[in-house]
């Protein structure tokens, strides 16, 4: 073996591979795509994926964040006093409470005086309040929340530690959707199969409407009730907008079918009918006409095939 | 201890150097000037650091004196990529999980949550940090929504490991040592359970791995009357005779599999021998010249431009049927339904195996393998709907029509028969697979047959736990039968037509005398 | 009317330079709306990102699909005035076998195409449009003034709600997208294989683009035309073509 004409030893099994590269190139390129985009949802780089709130502070993102500039006292004053022990195993709902409804925001006034303000006009303070009732009512009845999300606080829509500052009207909108979609989860998915969505966050295109645009910001008001407060808010892109404007379903989903008091429920059944009609219409007429074609084809090449040449 | 004392030596290290680098690059005074200064790098890097950051004036004067501990000491956000992170990290979590007095207490029976860093330092995780796993607890409230994350790090187990319907099962189920499992009905997974039967909390916080590969571990669900919704044996993987129609790994399987495939296989060698028996380029007896000749002829045709014209054979003939049109188009809808049907199951089947071989995690591969995603249920019935409705189609020409040119032989029927039955039992064992794993409707009802059955089936109260083995070896055995048949009988033409349309065209047979 | 038009002798004219000119605007202003109608309505995939990136944004894409819109309208437009100038000057008749109008030979040949798909009799004679034609041609014709409508309802909510109620823009927007999807769905499968993939003219008809019929297709696919305008009957068959005269 040692003097064979084929050098055995040559062909270890990395050589092997190295050379079976360039052959194996093709199936390679058209794997990588479909790797990489796996790859990208594991993110091997980001150990706590997409949970904001953590007791790890990401130094290197809070540096990008808008409150580069602020010491941890300046926000956690309570935790810097002296007076208070944290981590505190006797305080009250130590370990258990939500730290976004524990923390005091009224630090945020600070700096965000007006927003402060404007928040407590809208509907998410009115929510609020009602959270608070319920809690200082103290009966059974009460103590059964069926509201499915919590009240908000500034900490659910905005992260104090890693939100940039700066940010284009694209990318704040688009962050915006996933905000407070997930409270609103209907509202997010019929906005986005919505024109105002498709263009606004699919397509980026700036001047189209995104959720505070029409409900506006830190008030959060609900259109749905007050036809004028709807009609205003339309006016803002649409000048020309008459009465009958404010009615075009902007959250269509056949979800709403099953809430009777919902003001825009008649019109939605409507939509409902008219586009399982056209849509039956359209699967008859296609369905036919494709077997039509199907079996004439079939019929004319065997009948091509039969005739001698 | 030791990291207790590293980490802040060398954090102030880090800043009395930053400090003295600040004091000599810079003479701004305040740090609001700091924007526009020409070194944006180093304030990026000392701006953060709030030890170094003068207080702000508005600030109680409380905070001039320093904690215990700085907050960075714990909330700093490690690398737990590195191995210093990991330990880091880890310090925040054994603050309190080190102590064997760390409880808590479910339905008034307390559960012991201490964990030994040095009895988990005996298993896989030595190295790892806690969050890597439980990602989502580090937080208040302290508890988690996700579970523990294996696939983080770690890819699912293909067919050969564990078999498709595992991929609804929670790695914890099978690699934990806990006995008690659970099926969510929300997201419909097989999960470990938190509790016991009687409401008693599992202790969960041994961290050593089951020998998840031993089949008392596969026992914890696969028994009679279990309530995960799993068969009540343990059935075999799929063996790579099953490609035909599913997702199958590259591997003989079960030993009845790799006979099936070795008779398949020794058959087309006889059926090479029998062609082998004739002259080949004039030479009539040496074996070893005959295959020299043959195999030099096809080189020959392959690298030559008779390859164009191959590969419209391959394709007008071979794959769309051409001749078989020709004949009739009765005769080419029949072959089409069932021959395009397999054809589309086998291509899919090998997509999946192909892409899950080089990436375990891509998204469709995964969705090809498993049977409740609502493409594969839907495709995977509409196909075999069609392969059936093929045979019936047959059955109807050949024992009922029965036209003049159509001779029935008895390795017809056998053919037929297979096919038949495998799709039948196919369907059934579908149907009765939904109803024992309690398949949600909204999941179920893409396999519209299968769903349609396991609901007549569901009426009965039999117990299909049982039953669905035997209809899963029943299928497989069919499967397997066809695989040995193929060169041996009817079927033979899957390979004996293609190569003679092949043959055919490189000879130079004249049109009119094509078979 | 066009003795010089470069015709051979084994070939009629099917279509006039008007029709052949028409027939590319449509082809082309369809493309672009599709192209960019789909872009909006499966905006969440990739490649509509892209598609509506290279059109220099959403704006112009929107505006692009309108601009099409009205090319396509055009067409429509000036085939009716056509059609007046086909009456009035032309002294044509707009009724009859060899206009787009179904007739009862339409239903029969329906019959008798489905006798023939199921190899129980032999193909229909068709006249000078087949059914497909005529389904394609008042496919168009009626499908553009409803996805006409639709259309400029969603182009100008605002004055459209001033005399509808508010949900007509929501189901006007239904309909646009149902039919786009039939029509795009027809053209692209039904339309293309009876005309390209047909054995006869694969793997290209050409005649809408060059006008031309070969005299031996047109007898076989056309065979009704075939009898009343260019079956022998004089021997100076070929020196007039009355092709020329009806279009």
């Amino acid at each position: 073996m040692k003097h064979s004409v084929f050098p055995l030893n040559r062909w270890t099994t990395p050589a092997i591979i190295r050379r079976a590269l360039p052959a194996m190139g093709l199936l390679v390129l058209l794997q990588l795509a479909s790797i990489g985009a796996a790859r990208g949802d594991t993110d091997w780089d980001k150990p706590f994926p997409a949970f904001e709130s953590n007791w790890f502070v990401d130094m290197s993102r809070f540096s990008e964040g808008a409150h580069t500039g602020l010491d941890c006292g300046e926000c956690h004053v309570d935790m810097v006093e002296g007076t208070q022990k944290h981590p505190d195993p006797e305080a009250p709902g130590y370990l258990k409470t939500d730290v976004k409804e524990r923390f005091d925001y009224g630090r945020c006034k600070r700096c965000h005086l007006k927003a402060h303000e404007r928040s407590l006009e809208g509907a998410h303070a009115e929510a609020m309040k009602q959270q608070q009732q319920r809690k200082a009512d103290q009966t059974e009845a009460a103590q059964k929340d069926d509201a499915p999300y919590p009240a908000p606080t500034c900490g659910h829509c905005h992260s104090a530690h890693y939100d940039r500052s700066q940010r284009s009207r694209v990318e704040v909108g688009r962050a915006m959707i996933e905000t407070c979609g997930a409270c609103h989860p209907v509202e997010k998915a019929t906005y986005l199969e919505n024109y105002h969505g498709r263009a606004a966050v699919d397509l980026g295109r700036a001047e189209a409407a995104y959720c505070t645009d029409c409900h506006g910001a830190h008030a959060c008001v609900s259109l749905k009730k007050e036809a004028e407060t709807a009609l205003s808010a339309c006016r803002r892109c649409h000048p020309d907008a008459g009465k009958n404007f404010a009615d075009i379903v902007i959250h269509y989903s056949t979800q709403r079918l099953a809430d009777d008091d919902h003001p825009k429920r008649p019109a939605i059944l409507r939509i409902y009918l008219a586009g399982l009609v056209s849509l039956a219409f359209v699967s008859i007429l296609l369905i036919g006409f494709y077997s039509h074609s199907f079996l004439l084809m079939l019929r004319k090449i065997h009948d091509k095939l039969r005739r001698p040449e | 201890m030791k990291t207790k004392v590293i980490v802040p030596a060398a954090l102030g290290a880090a800043f009395l150097l930053m400090g003295v680098l600040l004091l000599t690059k810079s003479e701004a005074p305040s740090p609001a000037g700091a924007v526009s200064q020409p070194e944006p790098a180093v304030v990026a890097v000392a701006a953060p650091e709030p030890m170094e950051a003068p207080a702000p004036v508005e600030l109680p004067a409380s905070t001039a004196e320093k904690p215990e501990r700085a907050c960075l000491d714990c909330h700093r956000y490690a690398n737990i990529n590195t191995n210093e992170g990991v330990l880091a990290a880890n310090g925040m979590c054994n603050e309190c999980h080190a102590d064997p007095a760390c409880d808590r207490t479910i339905n008034g029976h307390k559960a012991s949550l201490h964990v030994t860093p040095e009895e988990l330092g005996k298993y896989p995780h030595e190295f790892v940090a806690c969050v890597q796993c439980h990602a989502d607890v580090a937080r208040s409230p302290h508890q988690s929504d996700a579970g523990a994350q294996c696939r983080t790090c770690h890819s699912v187990h293909g067919e050969k490991t564990a078999h498709a319907p595992h991929l609804r099962v929670d790695c914890q189920a099978c690699h934990r040592r806990s006995e008690m499992v659970r099926l969510d009905k929300t997201d419909h997974r097989v999960k470990l359970a938190g509790v016991d039967a009687d409401g008693k909390p599992v202790d969960l916080t041994d961290h050593r791995l089951a020998e998840a590969d031993s089949e008392d571990n596969c026992r914890k669900c696969h028994r009679a009357d279990n309530e995960v919704g799993a068969p009540a044996a343990i059935l075999p993987a799929k063996s790579a005779l099953c490609i035909l129609c599913h997702p199958a790994p590259l591997a003989f399987g079960h030993p009845i599999f790799a006979l099936a495939i070795l008779i398949g296989v020794a058959g087309v060698f006889l059926t090479l021998r029998f062609w082998l028996q004739g002259s080949v380029e004039g030479e009539e007896r040496s074996m070893h010249r005959k295959i020299d000749l043959g195999a030099e002829a096809v080189w020959r045709t392959v690298f030559s431009r008779k390859f164009f014209s191959m590969l419209r054979v391959l394709f007008l003939d071979i794959l769309l049927q051409r001749r078989i049109l020709k004949e009739s188009v009765a005769r080419w809808s029949v072959h089409s339904l069932i021959y395009t049907a397999i054809l589309a199951r086998f291509a899919l089947s090998l997509l999946a195996g192909i892409r899950f071989w080089f990436d375990p995690e891509n998204p469709m591969a995964l969705a090809l393998m498993d049977k409740n995603h609502g493409f594969t249920g839907f495709i995977h019935d509409l196909l075999g709907l069609f392969i059936l409705a093929g045979i019936v189609w047959v059955v109807i020409r050949r024992y009922v029509v029965k036209p003049e040119h159509v001779v029935t032989e008895i390795a017809d029927n056998v053919a037929v028969a297979l096919i038949g039955l495998l799709v039948v039992f196919g369907f059934i064992a579908e149907g009765v697979r939904i109803t024992v794993s309690q398949i949600p409707p909204e999941l179920g009802i893409h396999s519209f047959i299968g769903y349609f059955l396991s609901q007549l089936f569901s009426l009965s109260d039999w117990n299909w736990q049982r039953v669905y083995p035997w209809l899963w070896w029943i299928h497989a055995l069919l499967g397997a039968a066809f695989v040995a048949y193929l060169p041996f009988g009817k079927m033979r033409h899957m390979f004996n037509t293609p190569l003679t349309y092949l043959i055919e065209d490189v000879s130079g047979v004249k049109r009119e005398k094509r078979v | 009317m066009m003795e010089n038009s470069p015709i051979e002798n084994d070939a009629v004219r099917r279509f006039s330079v008007f029709h052949r000119f028409l027939h590319i605007f449509v082809m082309i202003s369809f493309t672009f709306l599709a192209v960019t109608g789909f872009s909006l309505s499966f905006s969440d995939q990739g490649w509509a990102g892209l598609v509506v990136s290279m059109l220099g944004g959403a704006e112009s894409a929107a505006g692009f699909h309108r601009f099409c819109a009205a090319l396509f309208y055009l067409v429509v437009v000036s085939h009716l005035i056509w059609l007046g100038y086909f009456k009035v000057v032309l002294k044509g008749r707009w009724t009859g076998p060899h206009t787009m109008i179904p007739n009862s030979t339409d239903w029969e040949n329906i019959l008798q195409n489905f006798r023939y798909i199921f190899g129980k009799g032999k193909p229909p004679l068709f006249n000078r449009f087949s059914y497909l034609e005529k389904i394609d041609y008042w496919a168009v014709l009626l499908g553009m003034q409803s996805m006409g409508v639709t259309g400029l309802l969603m182009w100008h909510p605002e004055a459209f709600s001033a005399v509808l109620p508010g949900y007509a823009i929501n189901i006007a927007n239904e309909f646009h997208f149902h039919e786009a999807i039939l029509a795009v769905g027809y053209i692209g499968v039904v339309h293309m294989t009876s005309t390209h993939l047909t054995p006869e003219a694969f793997p290209l008809e050409k005649s809408i683009f060059n006008g031309r019929i070969a005299r031996r297709r047109l007898k076989a696919e056309h065979p009704g035309e075939w009898k009343d305008r260019y079956a022998p009957t004089a021997p100076s068959e070929g020196t007039t073509d009355p092709a020329d005269a009806a279009s």
